[in-house]
């Protein structure tokens, strides 16, 4: 037997989509093993929920050099042909059946006969808990509960991938946690493959087995959710996912991935080199999270000297305004931390939390 | 006077006086009177001895044995069943098959504001044209199939606007995400789209129905030799006031079948079988 966690469940190659005179994907390639949560992250207009349609096969796109599902090419098959199932941001549940009818139909299409249809419909809704529920009429559901029926429509069939178009968009915060918590044990329990769309980091970080950032119809920066928060590779990536911190300087030593900048002034900071292949003397950017940077006593030998121009007290944390000879910084003080009250003359960080890259 | 301050607030006060409310309460119920008196009145000199004095009095169901007793009718009222009939199914498709292709279009608007003319070209003029292209230009005799033709041209705008309802209120997603789900185009349409348009496809058909069954102007144009319902009640009315009464007993007739068989299928479409809402 081969290792299945190897097999690719969803190839995609050099797919370009075209609407008219708008590039929406241009030369995306994407990969998914068997049982993987491949998140595909990015704001709206990224491009993110074409490549959804087009891997549904909802949307052809202009031209792609192989799209693949489990092994079998799909390209030219329409999306009623194709092995995999959609879970809509709008739900798209059918109002004119009730909760039991909407999950069995798919089987019903699949020609099984009714009473093991109602049997596997009965016990798809008990897996998102909502057996109860089953003669329901769409009508009568709560958001949350539209969503879970969404979801057991959609895996009821098997499928071999799922895909999700953000989910849980619709839910409140509290319901949003919760469910996410439940989709990747739902993930695991199943052992299907989740091509999972979000434009919140948060998700992302926290469901998925690797994240795909995506701008402008192309793929930006891929890897482990770790690799994305704290490795970004580039100004879109870091901005994206929640720098506030993003300086401008130029590089002027590197050896290895240890990096060592010089900022206007002449101030020379290290950080780690996240973009490969970048030249000394080429402009940088040095970003660094908020919540990174600690103050330090005022005439400690390392980091750089800061003056307050703004507190800002957001509840959990107080955002402390700093002018430093790197430039304007923000840091960011817990709610009971020390830091939030007291006067800061000299801040700094562990080196490994500031990276560099180029500037686009 | 200008600056009289009372004046603004004398105009406030009439703007939120309860006469406005009393009056429309008042109008909505004088326009229910205007619908209903008159037919109440009809149904009640149809069964009057003396149904041309105006007055109801003197009740008999002699006119109605008359109408009974007289064959004339049976042959108009069936045609017009029938042509009304057929008009009714061939409104519910066509209907279905533009109504659903309209709200994709780039610009719907025109479109549809091309089929809805013939709701405002008067009857006259309709009849008149299509009898001038089929009688004098194509040279073909007129009959059941010219009157229908004209009934079609009249009834489908009724027909379009009323699967417009529920066809720009349909969902795309869903159709989505039936072949999402596998199922096929024809699955989809069938499953998914018909069963959620279904009360503006019967609506669409019973528009059809009732605007083939009334129809009188375009009919005199296109109808050769043939009498329709409505055709054979004008002749009547027209001809011979001795006919008169028995029109009165028909038109109750139709009266007291149509009504309530028109309510129970609304109700049946909107309140019995609609699982949308």
């Amino acid at each position: 037997m081969t290792d299945s966690t190897a097999v690719p469940m969803l190839e995609v190659e050099d797919v370009v989509h075209r609407y008219g005179t708008v590039t929406a994907l241009s030369h995306v390639s994407l990969s998914a093993l068997k049982g993987e949560f491949l998140t595909i992250l990015g704001s709206s207009g990224s491009g993110k929920t074409t490549m959804l349609r087009v891997i549904s096969g909802l949307e052809r796109p202009t031209s792609v050099r192989r799209l693949r599902i489990g092994g079998v090419d799909v390209a030219h098959l329409p999306a009623a042909k194709r092995n995999c199932t959609t879970v809509f941001q709008s739900y798209a549940l059918f109002p004119h059946m009730n909760v039991i009818e909407n999950v069995a139909y798919g089987l019903r299409i699949r020609k099984m006969n009714s009473t093991d249809a109602l049997r596997e419909a009965h016990r798809a809704l008990g897996m998102v808990q909502l057996d109860s529920k089953a003669d329901r009429r769409i009508s009568q559901l709560s958001g949350g509960e539209r969503q879970r029926v969404a979801l057991a429509r959609a895996v009821v069939t098997q499928p071999s991938i799922l895909l999700l178009d953000e989910p849980l968009g619709a839910l409140d915060e509290r319901l949003r946690e919760d469910m996410q918590i439940e989709l990747v044990e739902l993930q695991r329990t199943l052992g299907m493959t989740f091509i999972y769309i979000t434009h919140s980091q948060e998700e992302a970080l926290t469901m998925s087995d690797r994240v795909v950032l995506m701008s402008h119809g192309r793929i930006v920066q891929s890897g482990g959710p770790l690799d994305l928060f704290d490795r970004p590779n580039s100004r879109f990536a870091a901005g994206f996912m929640g720098y506030e911190n993003i300086l401008q300087a130029r590089l002027i030593g590197r050896e290895g991935d240890l990096g060592l900048v010089e900022f206007p002034g002449g101030l020379r900071l290290q950080g780690l080199i996240t973009a490969p292949a970048l030249d000394t003397g080429t402009p940088v950017h040095l970003a660094i999270r908020a919540e990174r940077i600690s103050a330090l006593a005022p005439d400690a030998p390392e980091g750089i000297a800061a003056r307050i121009t703004s507190r800002v007290y957001r509840g959990k944390y107080t955002d402390i305004s700093l002018d430093t000879p790197a430039g304007p910084l923000r840091m960011r003080s817990w709610h009971g931390a020390q830091d939030e009250s007291r006067e800061i003359r000299r801040i700094g960080w562990s080196t490994n939390d500031a990276v560099i890259f180029a500037v686009d | 006077m200008a600056n009289d301050p009372t004046q603004p607030a004398a105009r406030l006060e009439l703007s939120y006086a309860p006469i406005w409310k009393q009056l429309a309460k008042w109008g909505g119920l004088a326009m229910i009177a205007l619908i209903y008196f008159p037919l109440l009145w009809l149904i009640l000199l149809s069964i009057s001895r003396n149904p041309l004095g105006g007055i109801p009095g003197e009740f008999s169901f002699e006119h109605y044995r008359a109408l009974f007793a007289n064959p004339d009718w049976h042959m108009p009222l069936l045609a017009s069943l029938v042509i009304a009939t057929v008009i009714g199914l061939i409104c519910a498709v066509v209907a279905t098959l533009v109504g659903r292709a309209l709200p994709s279009l780039s610009s719907p608007g025109r479109v549809l504001l091309m089929f809805v003319v013939p709701l405002f070209v008067p009857g006259m003029s309709m009849g008149a044209a299509l009898f001038i292209v089929t009688r004098a230009m194509l040279d073909l005799k007129l009959g059941y199939w010219s009157v229908a033709l004209g009934h079609f041209v009249w009834a489908f705008p009724f027909a379009l606007l009323i699967i417009l309802v529920v066809t720009t209120r349909f969902d795309h997603r869903l159709v989505e995400a039936g072949r999402d789900l596998g199922a096929s185009n024809w699955r989809v349409f069938w499953d998914i789209e018909f069963p959620i348009l279904m009360p503006g496809i019967v609506g669409a058909a019973l528009f059809g129905f009732l605007m083939s069954f009334n129809e009188l102007m375009r009919s005199i144009f296109l109808r050769g030799t043939v009498e329709t319902m409505p055709i054979w009640s004008w002749i009547q009315a027209a001809a011979q006031q001795s006919q008169v009464p028995i029109i009165f007993s028909l038109a109750s007739i139709m009266l007291l079948l149509t009504l309530p068989l028109l309510c129970g299928v609304f109700w049946l479409l909107f309140v019995k079988l609609d699982k949308s809402a």
